[in-house]
Formats: structure tokens, sequence, C-alpha cells
């Protein structure tokens, strides 16, 4: 399904040049369900703006789904991205003046699909994360976890080869937590490929495997355990000390 | 709070700030340009014309019909118009003063057709023409009443003796010398002499450059149309029109009485360009102070909210209130001055437009600061309310994650 | 797409109520100062007879001082009215062409009963050619017999709202009236005839009301009409009866003639040539010879029938406008900053910067459209302001369709303008993940 080799990724000022990916390679199997973790300024988040075409790369290349993206212009890139890929975000980002069905509506909007045809993804979608029931709230009167189930619906409403999760349950208490990581494992046992960005080890070990970065780098693959069971590495814990 | 971080928020929203700039800079062209043409327009309209323009009515009769005698109609109509309480005076004339119609004329100091004459309003009325208007003899004397006839369409008008002419007319006529008593001649190099001087009066034409220059032959006009100038005692005007309107109407069927009007309207009638260009300009520099005013107040509200979070932070390192205010003030003093320096440019290059294509007088540069000034005080006043509100973002947003 | 596009325009003018506000007020403010201003200017300098504008010719001829020009100021221009005799004369040389001479003059109505009162009409004194060659039409009747330009018939030919007042509206043709002692018969009433400009007389004119009656040109001598339009002289004659006044040399009639072809206006230039050669030999036309003709436009531009003050308007609310067009920019720009992160997220789901950058152009041309509906108002507001404070006739300052039309193509026009650069940074925005939260 995903196919990283040998990916690099400068970010440039005018001062200083942060090498964000060295030689990144990795892949994902179709059907998989993959953890991607890391300690901050691991190179998570650069994989994931890479892997979900925000952003381009310099060296190595990329398949996705059977495709090389590493040519592809602005505009091929959002569209494949609108087709290949379905977001979840750690904040949700739901639109808050759309009401449900006009979110969920969104991408589809983008791929010019018939209106019958859009109609039936976003009610089915809505029905998977069971808030069928509510499609013209707006996403302000639902809960937390109400958000990110929305959010989830939108993006199996595109019917993606691959769903991108950057920290879906950052902003939740542990019950919704609970509750979206069980919707995630239902929609990867009906045969999606997840690749899930986190720091958090309890929400990796439900991954099938785990991809732990490392200054920009993968430092481990893990089918059995999670990455907690990883010493916290030197310069991590400094960072982290320096943040408090 | 010193300058440095001030700019730089500028910068950060550079293309904001130089559309306000941009804005304020054509606003500063068309609101200094606009002034100018207004204050010329009211100048205009606020000359004293020397007539009594409030307490004058102009009359305009016809007589129709073989039976009609219009020298017994004019003397019946005058004594009539005198009778009526309020009346002052009452004179028959060719053409009134102010209404855009009138009769021109020149006048020569030397017997020579090949002369170029100066040109000059001609009336025609009887010894109670300066009295019906309110106009002041400066030298010399009225007609006598023995000098006034009436004056028959055909009958063949010889130059009259005696003229009075301004002192406007005078001067161009004779610069050097007192024209009192001096003789002048006309297009048909009659001669006549000024008897009379009158210190200041309006003619027909109030867009003339020569709108002073008068000249008054003794006479009463009895043309197909009668013209009536008739003065009031002040505040009867209202009163008495309507008197005139009915005696008139009632004396003489064969006669139409075709218009009773104030001079006052007549003569507002006749400025309706000036006073339309100064009402139009009035309205399009509101409408533009107004909207550059509101763009400012929307602009700087918008830019409170989206630096909330830097406010609260300035806040939590020690700023006071006043500290922020001044910050907002300052930064918008700069954009707005900014823009005033380049609106002096474009405000100069309309003025220089103006005056080439359509002659108007050059700018009077004390137009700029004065604009300038108007501009500061604008846009301090359009700054203030979101530059207090910012003021008031609580220290403890700082702390706040979003 | 358009639908979602306007749907999301909507939604996004209801995030910001004032900003939208403000924009949508910048827009129809600077649409109604400036449609205002240019329909003024429009109705000044349009041509109001296209077809005929360039085969419709003014006739001036130079019989003016042999010292001075008639107008210092153009001293190439002949006086632009002919003495009466040289008039009367040029219809003869003109014979077998659609001409008129003309002047405007005044009668009194004499009522028919004792209970009624007389009153005074405005008249224009032509020829029966006055008709067909400006396109006047005809409510009842028609224009008068070409006999009675000779014969100095009393027939009449009444504007609609005379017969209104006269006849109550009714097919009035073989009444009579009475003026100046004399009974009129009426031959024809016109129908709402207005020609803005009043192109035919901006000697006396160019926006006033048309007259109210028109008569034969050959009445002049049997009622002694005097002109109450402008008259000039140069001379100084003895004139003690109204035969001298029509044989002075006082120029108060206006002369048009309708001249086809390039030929024919070669042809009648050389005419006017021949006349005025004659006539010198007489005594008469001291000045070098100055004969020629002026179409319609060129007569209107001759007279500055489109008032300066009308152009000062027109260049200074143009300015006006693009301080509305800066205004606008930078609203959206500012509006648009708040719109980065639903931005981001959309390219995020795919939106490709074309998608996104349609999006932003449609919701200003919505603002566009708002504003041009209001600015149409405000312009309707402006045009019964200017009618008021001008004193113009009602009706004579009207918004046509071509107006409406311009107004919101200007409207729309201009605020897709204004919308380009904040749309094209819109559109640069990077799709994110990672969505910051204001």
């Amino acid at each position: 399904m995903l196919e990283m080799s040998r990916i690099q990724k400068i970010y440039r000022t005018e001062l200083i040049e942060t090498h964000a990916l060295r030689d990144l390679s990795l892949s994902v199997g179709d059907g998989e369900f993959v953890a991607v973790t890391g300690p901050s300024g691991s190179g998570k988040t650069t994989f994931l703006n890479i892997a979900g075409l925000l952003e381009s790369f310099e060296n190595g290349s990329y398949v996705l789904d059977g495709r090389n993206v590493a040519g592809l212009n602005d505009d091929q890139r959002s569209e494949f991205r609108n087709r290949k890929i379905g977001f979840i975000f750690q904040s949700f980002n739901l639109i808050p003046d759309l009401n449900l069905y006009d979110n969920v509506d969104v991408p589809l909007r983008y791929r010019r699909l018939p209106a019958a045809e859009r109609r039936a993804r976003i009610r089915r979608a809505l029905e998977t994360v069971g808030l069928a029931s509510r499609m013209k709230h707006l996403p302000a009167q639902l809960s937390g976890g109400q958000q990110q189930r929305v959010a989830i619906a939108r993006a199996l409403a595109g019917e993606p080869a691959m769903l991108l999760a950057d920290e879906p349950t950052g902003n939740l208490d542990s019950a919704m937590a609970h509750q979206v990581m069980d919707l995630l494992e239902e929609i990867h046992a009906a045969g999606a490929t997840i690749v899930m960005v986190t720091h958090d080890p309890d929400l990796a070990r439900r991954a099938e495997r785990n991809i732990h970065l490392m200054d920009g780098r993968v430092a481990l693959e893990d089918y059995s355990t999670g990455a907690a069971d990883l010493p916290p590495q030197p310069a991590d814990r400094e960072r982290l000390v320096a943040r408090a | 709070m010193g300058f440095g971080p001030m700019m730089s928020s500028l910068m950060r929203n550079k293309t904001g700030a130089i559309l306000v700039a941009l804005q304020i800079a054509v606003t500063l062209a068309i609101v200094i340009n606009s002034l100018f043409i207004i204050m010329q327009r009211v100048e205009k309209m606020n000359r004293d014309s020397g007539i009594d323009v409030p307490n004058v009515i102009i009359t305009d009769v016809r007589g129709f019909g073989d039976d009609f005698n219009v020298v017994d109609s004019i003397s019946n109509d005058i004594e009539l118009i005198k009778s009526i309480p309020g009346v002052i005076a009452a004179t028959v004339s060719n053409h009134a003063p102010l209404t855009g119609s009138g009769s021109g004329t020149g006048l020569r100091t030397v017997a020579d057709e090949t002369v170029v004459p100066v040109g000059t309003a001609r009336y025609r009325w009887s010894e109670e023409g300066l009295d019906a208007l309110g106009v002041e003899l400066a030298r010399g004397r009225n007609f006598y009443p023995e000098e006034v006839q009436y004056i028959l369409p055909t009958s063949n008008s010889a130059a009259p003796a005696s003229i009075l002419v301004t002192q406007a007319l005078a001067d161009e006529l004779f610069p050097d010398e007192d024209a009192l008593g001096k003789t002048v001649y006309w297009g048909s190099l009659e001669p006549s002499t000024i008897v009379g001087i009158i210190d200041h009066m309006h003619g027909s034409w109030v867009n003339w450059s020569k709108l002073g220059n008068v000249v008054v032959q003794p006479g009463k006009p009895a043309y197909t149309n009668n013209r009536y100038i008739i003065r009031v005692q002040p505040g009867m005007r209202d009163e008495v029109m309507p008197l005139i309107e009915q005696r008139l109407g009632e004396s003489n069927r064969r006669r139409v009485v075709k218009d009773v009007r104030a001079l006052e309207d007549i003569a507002a009638r006749s400025y309706r360009r000036d006073r339309g260009m100064a009402i139009v300009l009035t309205v399009v520099i509101s409408f533009l102070i107004g909207l550059t005013g509101l763009v400012i107040v929307g602009l700087s509200s918008f830019h409170v909210t989206q630096r909330t979070k830097q406010i609260g932070t300035r806040r939590a390192l020690g700023a006071r209130r006043i500290d922020i205010v001044r910050q907002f003030m300052l930064e918008n003093w700069l954009i707005t001055t900014a823009g005033a320096a380049l609106g002096v440019i474009l405000t100069v290059a309309v003025a220089y437009w103006l005056e080439v294509s359509f002659e108007l007088p050059r700018l009077d540069w004390r137009y700029l600061p004065g604009g300038i000034v108007v501009l500061w005080v604008l846009s301090s006043i359009a700054v203030y309310e979101p530059a207090r509100r910012a003021a008031s973002v609580p220290p403890a947003v700082a702390t706040r994650s979003v | 797409m358009f639908n979602y596009n306007v749907k999301l325009a909507l939604k996004s003018m209801r995030r910001n109520p004032i900003m939208t506000a403000l924009m949508i007020a910048a827009i129809s403010v600077g649409i109604g100062v400036c449609m205002t201003t240019l329909t003024v200017y429009y109705l000044m300098s349009s041509n109001p007879i296209p077809h005929k504008s360039d085969v419709l010719f003014a006739v001036t001829i130079d019989s003016w001082n042999p010292l001075r020009p008639f107008d210092d100021d153009y001293p190439e221009r002949a006086p632009h009215q002919l003495t009466f005799h040289d008039a009367e004369r040029l219809i003869d040389v003109g014979k077998g062409i659609r001409q008129t001479a003309m002047f405007e003059s005044s009668l009194i109505i004499e009522p028919a009963g004792e209970d009624q009162l007389p009153f005074e009409v405005g008249a224009r004194v032509t020829y029966t050619d006055f008709f067909p060659m400006f396109d006047v039409p005809f409510l009842f009747g028609s224009a008068w017999d070409r006999s009675a330009d000779t014969n100095g018939e009393p027939v009449v030919v009444l504007t609609r709202e005379l017969n209104e007042r006269l006849f109550g509206g009714a097919d009035s043709v073989g009444e009579t009236l009475t003026m100046q002692g004399m009974r009129f018969q009426v031959v024809g009433v016109i129908d709402t005839w207005e020609p803005t400009p009043r192109y035919y007389d901006p000697i006396n004119g160019g926006f006033q009301r048309i007259n109210e009656m028109f008569i034969p040109f050959s009445l002049t001598r049997v009622l002694e009409l005097n002109s109450t339009g402008s008259d000039w002289g140069w001379k100084s004659e003895d004139i003690t009866s109204f035969e001298q006044w029509l044989n002075s040399e006082s120029v108060w009639v206006q002369y048009f003639v309708q001249l086809d072809s390039p030929r024919d206006r070669d042809d009648y230039v050389t005419h006017l040539d021949a006349y005025v050669t004659e006539q010198k030999k007489l005594g008469r036309f001291e000045r070098p010879m100055n004969n020629s003709i002026h179409n319609v436009t060129e007569w209107m531009e001759y007279h500055e029938v489109v008032a300066n003050d009308a152009r000062v308007l027109v260049g200074l609310s143009f300015l006006f406008l693009i301080v509305c067009l800066l205004s606008t920019i930078a609203l959206l720009l500012t509006k648009f900053v708040g719109k980065n992160s639903e931005t981001s997220l959309r390219r995020a789901l795919g939106a490709s910067r074309n998608a996104i950058f349609r999006q932003q152009i449609v919701e200003v041309a919505v603002i566009g459209f708002a504003g041009g509906l209001l600015g149409l108002m405000l312009t309707l507001l402006g045009l019964e302001g200017i009618e008021y404070l001008y004193e113009a006739p009602p009706g004579l300052v009207n918004l046509d369709w071509l107006m409406v039309t311009t107004a919101i193509a200007i409207a729309i026009a201009s605020s897709m303008v204004a919308g380009l650069y904040p749309a094209w940074r819109v559109c640069r925005i990077p799709p994110a993940a990672q969505l910051k939260t204001q």
C-alpha cells in the first residue's frame, strides 16, 4: 500500500537547515494497522505530511497504492489525496458553521460525485460511526468523541485507500479515546489500511505493528510489543526538560 | 514600547498596511480637491450682489389683443403695485439682474469702431430702479424723472444723455481717472454721459467674469413682455407676492400675469449648478470620510482579535493599558502619515489635471496641511475604540492555551 | 460546484457580518457615486439620434462684424445663428433638400370662454421638414402641408402635454384655438418626444423641455413674432419697424439641413459659398468666407453641452471607486486571514488550489452582486437628488437598461479585481494536518 524508500526532507530558513527526515524507508501493507511513534522532533509530523501528500520531499521515492507520487504537481497531489487518503486529525478539524452532513460532504464535493451518490455515501459513513441521526447538528453541539467520529466518517466517506490518523485521541478523555480506538479497530477489521501517528505507547500497542522514528529515521520496528518498552532517549529527555 | 516591535508587527501585515496607506492617499486627493472646489462655489454663491435680494420681487406680465395699450398698462400696473402696503419702490425694466437672461453691450471711451469695447450688462429702468433693487449710488445722481421715457419696440431709441455705471465698469473704462461726468460711446458711437456711479451691483449672468459690469439707461421699456422689479419692506415679501398676482390679474383681463417670483429664488436657480456641485461633492466626501473611517475601524478591530494572544503576552510582560493603546494609535498614525505623504503627490496631480483640463483655478496649497490634519484626526478617532478594546485584553490570556 | 461555492460564500459572509457589511457598503457606495455621475455624463453626452447624427447639420455662415470675430475665444467660428433674412434666403438656396430655419417664441392662448384665463405657451417657429428631419413621432394628424411654410397659414402642431391641457388628450386634429387674435387650426399632435440632449437647440439650453407647440416659420411676419431665445447683434442699426428688425444684422435664427451623402454636403457648402459671394457684392459679409456645416455630435461639442462639472465629477467619483476597491481588498485580505485554517483543511481533504481560488472568487462575486444591487438603489437615489438639485425637468434623468447592466457589471468586475489578489493569497495556503486554531 505504502512504500517509502530513502526519503529526505530538509527545512531551510535563512539561517539554518533542519533535516527533518534523513533517509526514511518504511512500508505498510494492504489492510495493515500501523502506528508510527517517536518523541517530538523525531520526524513524525513530517512523515505524516509526506505520507498524506501535504508536503513534497527531496530524495527517495514514495509509492502509494501502486503509484509513484514523487513527480506529481500540486493539482495531481490534491486529487490523489482526495481519492486515496482519509485524514483523521488530533483536533478533529470540523468546520464549525457546517452541520455534520455538510462536513462529511467536504471531500466528496471536490471529487465531483453525482449528488445521489454523495448523499448515499455520507449517510453510510455517518451510520458507520453511529451519528446518522444527528446529521443536521453543528459540531459544537457534539462531544469531543462524537466530533472525532464525525471526522472519521468524513475520512471514510471518500472510500480512501488508507486512513491517516494524527494523534486521533490526543484531545479526548480516556473514555472517549477508547470509543474512538474501538471504532478504528472495527474499521480496520473491515479491511481498511490505517496509519496512525502517536506518541502514546498505549495507543500504539493497539496497532498491529509499531514503527518507531528517531532523528528522521526508522529506529525500530516491532510487531509484538509497544514502543513504551523502549527507554527514553537522552536527547528527548532534554527537550522535555526545556519545555517544562 | 519602542518603534522596533511595532514596525515588525506592521511589516508582518505589509500588504494590509500598504492598502490602507493607499486608500488614505486617494482619500486625501479627493477630499482636498473637492473641498477646494466646494469652497470656491460657496464663495461664489456668497458674493455680495449689491442688491437687496431677499426683499425684491420680479413680476412678468404680457398683454394681448389689438386693443391692448402697453403704456397705459405699465403705468396702471406700477401705480397698483405701489398701492400695496409694504411696497417700497417699483419700476419696469428690460431685464432683472441675477436671472441669467439679460442684455449685453459694449462701451468705448473714444468714438472709434476699431477700439475694443468694454463688455457690460445693460439695463433700462426708471428713476425708481435703484430703490427697487436696493442698490446704493456711490457718487453723482440718479435719473431725473423727466429723463425717463417709455421706450416702444418700434421707437428708434437714441442713446440717452445720462447713464449710470457701476464702479467696476467705471474702473475698467477709466482705470486712472474718475469716470463721473465722463462721456462714453455705444456701438453706434453715440455718446452718453456718466451722471452717477453705482457702488456695486451684479448684472445678469452669474457665470460671467465681468458680472460687476453694469450700465443703466433711463427709460421704461414697453415691449411685448413687461418686467417689473419691486422692492418691499423686510419680511413682507411672501405676503405681498400673492397680492401682486391677484390684483394684477383682476385689474386687466387682456393681460397674462406670467410670473411673480422672489428674486432670491431666481438667483438661487442661476446658481443651481454651483450649489449642485457643492452639495454633490459634499455628499461624496462625507461618504468617503465615513467609509475610510469605518474601514479603519473594521481592520483594526480584526487585528485586535487576531493579536489577542500577543497583546495578552505583552500585558503579562508588564505593558500598561496605555502602552497598548499607544502602540495601536502609533501604528495607525504611521500608516496614515505614510498615506498622507503619498496623498500629497496624488492631490497635486489631481489638482493639476483639474487645472489643465477644466480650467479650474490652481489649488491653494494651504488646503494640503488642512487635509492631512483632517485625516489624522479621522484615523485617530477610528482606531481609538479598537485600541481601547485591545488594551482591555487581560494579561491572563497569555497563559491560556488555545 | 457553483452552487456549492455560493453556499459556502453565504456561510462565510455570515461568519463575519460586520466585515461583509463593510465590503458591501464599500462597493455599493462606490457604485452609487460612480453610476450617478456616469449616468449624468452619459445623458449629457449621449447621441440622441444615432442613426441620423451624421446626416443632420447645423449651418453657420459668417455675417459678423468685419472688425472682430463673433467669439473672441474661438476666432475661427462664425456666429452660431443666422440673420432672419439670410435664413429665409437659404431656404431657396437649399430647395429640394430637407431643411428648416427655426427659433423659439411664445404666444398667448386666448380662452374660448370668459371663465378661463389666458396663458402663455412656448412655441418653436419652424418648417414642416422639422418633423421628419428630427424623427418626431405623431400621436394624431401629421405635420402641416408644405404650402403653410410659404403662405403663413395659421396651423399648429401640439405636444401631447399641451393637447392634454387644451383638449383633454382627445384627437384634436381639426379643432381650433385662438392665439394673438388669430384662429389656429390643429393639424397634428406629437407623441412624447424628449430628445436628451435637446440637440437641435443647444444654444438655448441642451437640457430644456421641448417647446409646447410648433407653428410655421412663415407666421413670423404675420404675427410679428419675436424670438424668446438668444439673439446677438454687432451693428447699430435704426430699427423703427418689425420689417427693419427682420432685415437687421442681428443673428437669432437657427438653421438645420439633412444631407445624406458626402456629395450632397460638398454641393451644399458650394451653394452656401455662392450665396455669400453674392451677398458680398451687396456689401454684406465683410469677413473672410467662413461657411460650414456641423453634424449633431460636432454641434453639441461646439456648444459644450457636457458641462465641465459633469466630467470633473466622473473623474473624482472614479477615484472614489478606487478607494472603495482598496477598502474591499484590505477587508478581504484581513477576512481571509481568518480562513487560513479552514482553507488548509480543505486542501488536506483534497481541494486543489483552483477549487479554493474559485471558491474565493465566487464569494467575492456574491459580495460584488449584493454591492451592485445596493449600489443601483443608491444610484436611483443619487439621480433623484441630482434631478432635484439641478432642477432638471422630471423624467429627464433616468436609468436605462444599459446603465443598470453597466452598474452590475462594474460592481462584479471591480469586486473580482479586488478579490483576485486576496483569493490568490488564500489559495497559496499550504494544506496542513496540524491546524492551528485561533
